[in-house]
C-alpha cells in the first residue's frame, strides 16, 4: 500500500499537482484505506500547524517583505556600490553583500532569484557585465542565500524534525559566509581575468560616506537578527516579531516611503504566503504519520543497519537524491518528503542533524541552479530577461565552486558546528 | 447567476484573507509585547497559549488568498512543455483532485470539531481555550478554498476575457497581481538619494 502512496505522490507531481496535494492527498486516501478512523487525517493536518515554530515563518517574511517593499535594497545596493562598483569585478562583491543580507526570506529560492534579479541585472549589465555572467552569479548567490538567517528553509527542518530554529540558523551562518565568499571571490578572478565592469569613476568619500549612513539603518535589521539568536536573547519567532517592528519603524520613521497602503500590501502578501508555505507543513504531516504507522523509517534504518553503510557512503547517497529532487523542487516540498524517512537513520550512524541540515541546504542550492532543469535559472531567464542559453553557460562556474563548497561542508561537520556547540 | 457566486466567493475570501492577515499582524504585536515585558521581568501567561490558536488561523484562513493569487507551488516543469489543450486537461484533473482532498479535510475537519465540542476539550497550558475553536478553521479555510476552485474551474470553460493566455484575473476581468505577473527590470543604476 505505502509503495502506491509513494508512486501516487510522484505522479501527482509530475501532472502539476500543487505540492500540498500531492503530498497530502494520497496519504490521506491511503490512511482511510488501512481504516484508520478519518478524523485522524485532519487531527494530524491540524497538529502539524499548531505549533510555536512555525511562528517564525510569517515573522522573517513580514521582514522579507516590508524591506523589499521599500527602498532598502535600492539604499543597500547604493551602499555597496559607491564602496566597490567602481573597481573591475566590484559589482560581485556588492552582489554577494546584499544576497547575505536578503536572503532566505522567502522560503522559496525561485523567488530569492527573482527578487535579486529584479534588483541586480539590471545595474549589472549597465556597468558592463555580460549577460551569462550576470545570470550565473545572482542565480548562485541568491540560493546560497537560504543558509544565512533567516532562512525559512531552515524553520521547516526544525518544525519537521523537532531541532531548535536558533541552532540552525546559527549552523547555517558560517558556511552560508563562506560559500558566499567564495563565490565572490570565483566571480571576482572570472571578472577580473575578462575585464568585467570596472568602467566608472569612484565614488567621492563623502558620497560613500552617505551612502553608508542611508543604508545603515537597514543593515541593522539582520545584524539584530544574528546578534539575537546568537546570543539567545530570544526565541527565534519573537526574534523574527522584533524584526519586523524594527523594519516598519524604519521604513516609516526613517525611510518615510512605505505608505500604509504598500505597508498593509505587505501584511496581506505575507499573509498569502505564509499560508501557501505552511499549508504544505499540515498535509506533509499526513504522508509522515502514515509512513511512521506503516514503518517505512525503521524498515529503512533496517536496510541501511544491515548494509553495514559507513556514514560518508550514506553522505554521498543523500547528496545524489537530494540533487536529483532539487532539479525540480524547491527545498520545502523535498524536505517534507525525505526527512521523515531519512531522519531517524542519522541517529544510527551518529551522523549530527545539524549538520546535515545544513548540507541539505548546500546541495539543494546546488540543484536549483542545475541545467537544464533548475527552478532557479528559469526565474533568472524570466525576470532578467536574459537568454535560457546564457544563464546555463553562465552558472557553471559558480556550480563548479558550489560543489567544491558541499564537499567541504559535507566532509568537515566542524564547519556547520562549532558555533553551535 | 455564476458572476453572482464568483463574485461572493472573492469577497469572502477577501474577508478571510483580512481575518488571516490580522492573525499575522497580532502574532508580531504580541511577540513584541512579550519579549518587552520579559525583559521587564513580567512575562505573559497568555500570549504563547493564545499565539498557538491563532498561528493555525493564519494558516487555514490564509488559503482560499493564496490560492486565488497563485501562490501555492506547484511543480510546473513537466507540464509547461505540454500543449494549451493538455494544460487544460490537467487544471480540470488537477482541480477535481483538490477538491476531493478538500471534501476530505471538510468532512473529517468538522468530525475532530465536534468530536471536540462534544468531549469539551480546551488547549493545554494556563490559558485554556476550546480546541474547537482553532479546529474550526481547518474546515472553514478549506471550504472557502473550495469555493475558489470551483470558480476557477468554470472559469476554465468560460475563460473571462484577457484570460486566455492564462494570466489570473480577478471576477472584474483585472489581473490578480501575484508570482506570475511578468516583472520589467529596470535598466537603470539603484535610485540615487532624493
Amino acid at each position: 500500500m505505502i509503495l502506491a502512496v509513494l508512486v501516487a505522490c510522484v505522479v501527482l507531481l509530475v501532472i502539476g499537482s500543487p505540492v500540498w496535494v500531492f503530498l497530502g492527498l494520497p496519504a490521506a486516501l491511503g490512511t482511510l484505506s488501512i481504516g484508520v478512523p478519518g478524523e485522524a487525517i485532519a487531527a494530524r493536518a491540524y497538529e502539524a500547524v499548531n505549533s510555536d515554530t512555525l511562528i517564525s515563518i510569517p515573522m522573517f517574511l513580514l521582514v522579507g517583505n516590508v524591506l523589499i517593499s521599500s527602498r532598502a535594497m535600492n539604499d543597500l545596493i547604493g551602499c555597496f556600490d559607491s564602496l566597490v562598483g567602481h573597481v573591475k569585478g566590484g559589482m560581485v562583491l556588492v552582489v554577494v553583500a546584499v544576497a547575505m543580507f536578503f536572503g532566505g526570506i522567502s522560503g522559496s529560492t525561485t523567488s530569492e532569484a527573482s527578487i535579486m534579479a529584479l534588483a541586480l541585472a539590471g545595474p549589472m549589465l549597465l556597468s558592463g557585465y555580460p549577460k551569462a555572467f550576470t545570470a550565473g552569479l545572482i542565480a548562485s548567490t541568491a540560493t546560497v542565500a537560504i543558509l544565512i538567517p533567516p532562512s525559512i528553509p531552515m524553520i521547516l527542518y526544525a518544525s519537521i524534525t523537532g531541532e531548535s530554529v536558533s541552532k540552525l540558523f546559527i549552523a547555517g551562518l558560517v558556511p552560508g559566509v563562506i560559500v558566499s565568499l567564495m563565490l565572490g571571490l570565483g566571480g571576482i578572478i572570472i571578472a577580473r581575468r575578462k575585464g568585467y565592469g570596472g568602467s566608472r569613476p569612484a565614488s567621492s568619500n563623502s558620497e560613500r560616506l552617505h551612502k553608508f549612513l542611508v543604508a545603515l539603518p537597514i543593515m541593522t535589521v539582520p545584524a539584530f537578527i544574528v546578534v539575537g539568536i546568537y546570543w539567545g536573547l530570544s526565541t527565534a519567532s519573537e526574534i523574527g516579531a522584533v524584526a519586523a517592528v524594527v523594519s516598519i519603524l524604519i521604513t516609516q520613521f526613517v525611510y518615510r516611503d512605505l505608505g500604509r497602503k504598500k505597508l498593509w500590501a505587505a501584511f496581506v502578501g505575507t499573509a498569502r504566503l505564509s499560508a501557501a508555505v505552511m499549508i504544505m507543513n499540515a498535509t506533509a504531516q499526513i504522508l509522515s504519520w502514515l509512513l511512521a504507522y506503516e514503518g517505512v523509517p525503521q524498515a529503512i534504518t533496517s536496510l541501511v543497519t544491515a548494509a553495514h553503510l559507513a556514514p560518508f557512503v550514506f553522505l554521498i547517497a543523500v547528496n545524489v537524491l537530494f540533487f536529483l529532487l532539487g532539479l525540480p523542487l524547491d527545498p520545502p516540498p523535498i524536505m517534507f518528503m525525505t526527512l521523515p524517512i531519512l531522519f531517524p537513520t542519522l541517529a544510527i550512524l551518529g551522523i549530527d542533524p545539524i549538520h546535515f541540515a545544513v548540507l541539505m541546504m548546500v546541495n539543494m542550492t546546488i540543484a536549483q541552479i542545475s541545467p537544464p532543469a533548475g527552478g532557479a535559472l528559469f526565474a533568472m531567464a524570466t525576470v532578467a530577461k536574459i537568454p535560457l542559453k546564457d544563464v546555463f553557460r553562465g552558472v557553471i562556474p559558480f556550480m563548479g565552486i558550489l560543489i567544491i563548497a558541499l564537499i567541504l561542508i559535507t566532509y568537515v561537520p566542524a564547519l556547520s558546528l562549532f558555533l553551535v556547540h | 447567476m455564476f458572476r453572482l457566486f464568483e463574485r461572493l466567493v472573492h469577497r469572502l475570501g477577501h474577508w478571510s484573507l483580512i481575518a488571516c492577515t490580522v492573525c499575522v499582524i497580532y502574532l508580531m504585536v504580541t511577540q513584541t509585547i512579550e519579549v518587552v515585558l520579559r525583559a521587564f521581568g513580567r512575562p505573559t501567561t497568555w500570549v504563547y497559549d493564545i499565539n498557538l490558536v491563532v498561528i493555525v488561523g493564519v494558516v487555514f484562513l490564509g488559503l482560499a488568498g493564496a490560492e486565488r493569487a497563485g501562490d501555492n507551488v506547484a511543480v510546473d516543469f513537466i507540464t509547461e512543455k505540454l500543449s494549451q489543450r493538455t494544460n487544460r486537461v490537467l487544471k480540470v484533473v488537477n482541480s477535481i483532485l483538490i477538491l476531493l482532498f478538500l471534501a476530505l479535510l471538510i468532512w473529517f475537519g468538522i468530525g475532530v470539531v465536534m468530536e471536540s465540542l462534544h468531549q469539551g476539550r480546551t488547549t493545554g497550558g494556563l490559558f485554556r481555550i476550546p480546541s474547537a475553536l482553532a479546529q474550526s478553521t481547518l474546515p472553514l479555510g478549506a471550504t472557502l478554498m473550495a469555493l475558489q476552485v470551483i470558480v476557477d474551474l468554470v472559469r476554465v470553460f468560460r475563460p473571462l476575457p484577457g484570460q486566455a493566455d492564462g494570466t489570473p484575473v480577478d471576477a472584474e476581468g483585472e489581473p490578480i497581481p501575484g508570482p506570475q505577473e511578468p516583472v520589467e527590470v529596470p535598466l537603470k543604476p539603484a535610485d540615487p538619494e532624493p
